[in-house]
């Protein structure tokens, strides 16, 4: 048995065991965080090289598996990028067990953390987006809900991976046709094209990234949290492995000079329209497009030296998403989903908790100070102010608009009561959001506690 | 009853004239119907000829895998799409006999945009040129890829992303098929297919179901 295969097996059986168990409240919940938890722990103690036992068995680590001809093997580039997904998998898990939100989300998480490692193991690399078109077709189920709704959230996750497929098919073909390639210097150059149209596709920029703010609209908020995030480390990982492996490809479009533009565009159009929302969840959906272009901007302009930088990112991203996820949870349960601002009175009154949880989680979200992004955030902005002025000046001009997106809704929320019957939130939310402030206060404060784990995660990734 | 290799030696010289022109037209129909049942037949029958002109690439056998797909996914939509409509009519107490045909602005404007492409591609004739692919597929492929992207631009309704993105899927199998024919790239570009036309039909019914007065019935 190889390393992927028992990662597999123990993913398909924790989401199995949660599927069986999924109309009991919490357990579930409770159920998948133990079995990830328990998995990264066991990646995380296993050599790098040699054999090791799981699951009861013999592993050889270097060993690849063999699947309808197809070659997958959980390099250590790909293990370090598990981790991160497992750790956002056992995150949002109990989360989402805590506050007793959508059914549809526990269940699937396994699944879809399955089919991402599948794809970060898929050698050839550039086969990996086939394995992405499952991965998006598990996304779907949760980012519908188990309700019925506008299915545009599921929809749009689908378009990325399908579309981006056959641009890496054609390249992979290329590079493996090396004697007419050569004769044909033009074949060599469309393959390097179709390479950067999908590398393209895969990073969703404006006009593509309609999903995202599909998702903050009508899915729940937890699962428009966790399925943006693992979707954005696992084009992150796959990506600056093509980037690796491929290196030629700088040749005809060097990411260098593109990518901080894409992402600059992404968080400008994010915070444009974050500001004129008038519905929470476009709000939330255009917050999360800030937070995606904001993360392939730190990456961007820090390029292999920030690799570290951005294993921390990831790492403290989920608390900030599940401070504002949250608190929309419960507003969403008193007012409908996606609610319109102007249909917001006495929030902050008998939701004090949630308010402060999407508009405090908000702020961390974009990098102000005392939250766990702040750290990140700031350097993110003076490396763009040293390297590249203009996209610094956007960048700062997104962050401004955004958080005055931000103070309208802290205004819209703090409306006067009208309905003397509105319900009072749950003391449960309070014990949810005091530790993620917490643990992200001390991040703020003390970064550098987080670099052990970076510090071997990086390593990881770095490694071809 | 005639063998696989009779019927192709029969379809096959009509396919060289009229499967293509045949095509758009399904794949118009596809766009532009309003009506489920008309979009699902239309795509069946994409999908046949489809079959018929995939053996200028590959073997029949596996060319027709196209049949197969089509004919997994086709029945997959038709019965969520009923389900979804029988359940309507049922609570709403409309008998099944009665057509719920509109001619309505949105339908004016998928119409509108698809004649707008087709003119575009008669007039232009745009074609990338793939490797390995006859010049007539590789225009015939350019056109379902820019249908399927229209088709995704024109609304978010689930049936009408599946038989978008079954163009655009479509479109792929003859630019990857006509480079490389081996069991596992026909394999895995089916399954993906039919795995997507899973999740489309899922989604027919969780969105269909919004317009349910009593959508507890799911």
């Amino acid at each position: 048995m190889t390393i992927l295969t028992a990662v597999l097996l123990w993913l398909l059986f924790v989401a199995l065991l949660a599927g069986v168990l999924r109309r009991l409240p919490w357990l579930p919940g409770v159920i998948v965080a133990a079995g990830l938890a328990l998995l990264a722990i066991r990646l995380w103690t296993l050599p790098e090289a040699g054999t090791a036992t799981m699951l009861g068995q013999t592993i050889i680590l270097d060993e690849s598996s063999n699947f309808l001809g197809f070659t997958l093997q959980l390099s250590l580039a790909a293990r370090g990028a598990a981790e991160l997904l497992l750790f956002w998998g056992i995150l949002f898990a109990l989360a989402t067990a805590w506050l007793n939100a959508d059914r549809a989300l526990v269940p699937s998480i396994p699944l879809i953390l399955a089919a991402l490692i599948l794809a970060l193991s898929s050698a050839p690399l550039l086969w990996a987006p086939l394995w992405l078109v499952i991965a998006a077709v598990l996304m779907a189920f949760p980012a519908q809900g188990s309700t019925p709704r506008l299915a545009r959230a599921a929809l749009r996750t689908l378009l990325a991976p399908t579309l981006a497929f056959p641009f890496f098919l054609f390249t992979a073909w290329v590079l493996g046709q090396t004697t007419i390639a050569a004769d044909d210097p033009a074949l060599w150059v469309s393959g390097w094209r179709a390479l950067v149209v999908g590398v393209l596709l895969l990073l969703t920029p404006v006009p593509l990234h309609g999903w995202i703010t599909a998702q903050g609209e009508h899915a729940p908020p937890l699962t428009a949290a966790f399925l943006v995030g693992v979707w954005q480390i696992t084009v992150y990982a796959l990506i600056r492995h093509i980037f690796l492996e491929y290196a030629t490809v700088a040749d005809y479009a060097d990411p260098a000079r593109w990518l901080p533009w894409l992402a600059v565009i992404q968080m400008g159009w994010g915070a444009l329209f974050s500001m004129s929302s008038t519905r929470l969840g476009q709000l939330w959906g255009y917050l999360l497009l800030w937070s995606y272009g904001a993360t392939f901007l730190a990456w961007s302009i820090s390029g292999e030296f920030g690799t570290q930088t951005m294993v921390g990112l990831f790492l403290a991203l989920p608390l900030a998403l599940i401070l504002v996820a949250a608190g929309l949870q419960t507003i969403n349960a008193r007012f409908g989903e996606n609610a319109k601002y102007a249909d917001f009175h006495g929030v902050s009154e008998r939701l004090p908790v949630a308010t402060l949880a999407v508009v405090g989680g908000g702020l961390i979200l974009l990098g102000w100070p005392l939250g766990a992004l702040f750290p990140v955030r700031l350097a993110t902005f003076r490396l763009a102010e040293t390297t590249q002025s203009l996209v610094f000046l956007w960048a700062l001009l997104s962050l401004l608009l955004a958080t005055v997106g931000l103070i309208r809704l802290l205004r819209a929320l703090a409306r006067p009561l009208s309905d003397p019957q509105l319900p009072r939130e749950s003391s449960r939310l309070a014990w949810l959001i005091l530790p993620l402030s917490l643990i992200g206060l001390i991040l703020s404060l003390n970064p550098a506690l987080l670099d052990p784990i970076t510090a071997r995660i990086a390593d990881w990734l770095t490694l071809l | 009853m005639p063998t696989l290799d009779q019927f192709l030696d029969f379809a096959s010289p009509l396919a060289q004239q009229s499967a293509i022109g045949l095509s758009i037209l399904f794949a118009a129909a596809m766009l532009v119907a309003s009506d489920w049942r008309i979009a699902v037949a239309a795509y069946a029958l994409l999908k046949v000829l489809a079959g018929i002109l995939l053996v200028q690439l590959m073997p029949p056998e596996w060319a027709l895998m196209q049949w197969v797909v089509g004919g997994l996914v086709g029945v997959m939509w038709f019965l969520s799409a009923r389900r979804v409509e029988s359940v309507r009519r049922r609570q709403e107490g409309i008998p099944w006999w009665r057509p719920s045909w509109r001619l309505n602005p949105s339908t004016l404007m998928r119409l509108a945009l698809l004649l707008l492409l087709i003119l575009v591609v008669y007039i232009v004739r745009p074609q990338i040129p793939f490797p390995k692919l006859p010049a007539d597929l590789a225009r015939f492929a350019t056109f379902l890829a820019l249908a399927g992207l229209v088709g995704l631009g024109l609304g978010d309704r689930p049936m009408r992303w599946g038989l978008s993105l079954s163009l655009w899927i479509l479109a792929a199998d003859f630019v990857v098929l006509a480079l490389q024919v081996d069991a596992a790239t026909v394999g895995l570009l089916a399954s993906l297919e039919i795995l997507l036309g899973f999740a489309i039909s899922y989604l027919i019914v969780v969105d269909g179901a919004r317009f349910w007065p009593h959508p507890e019935e799911l």
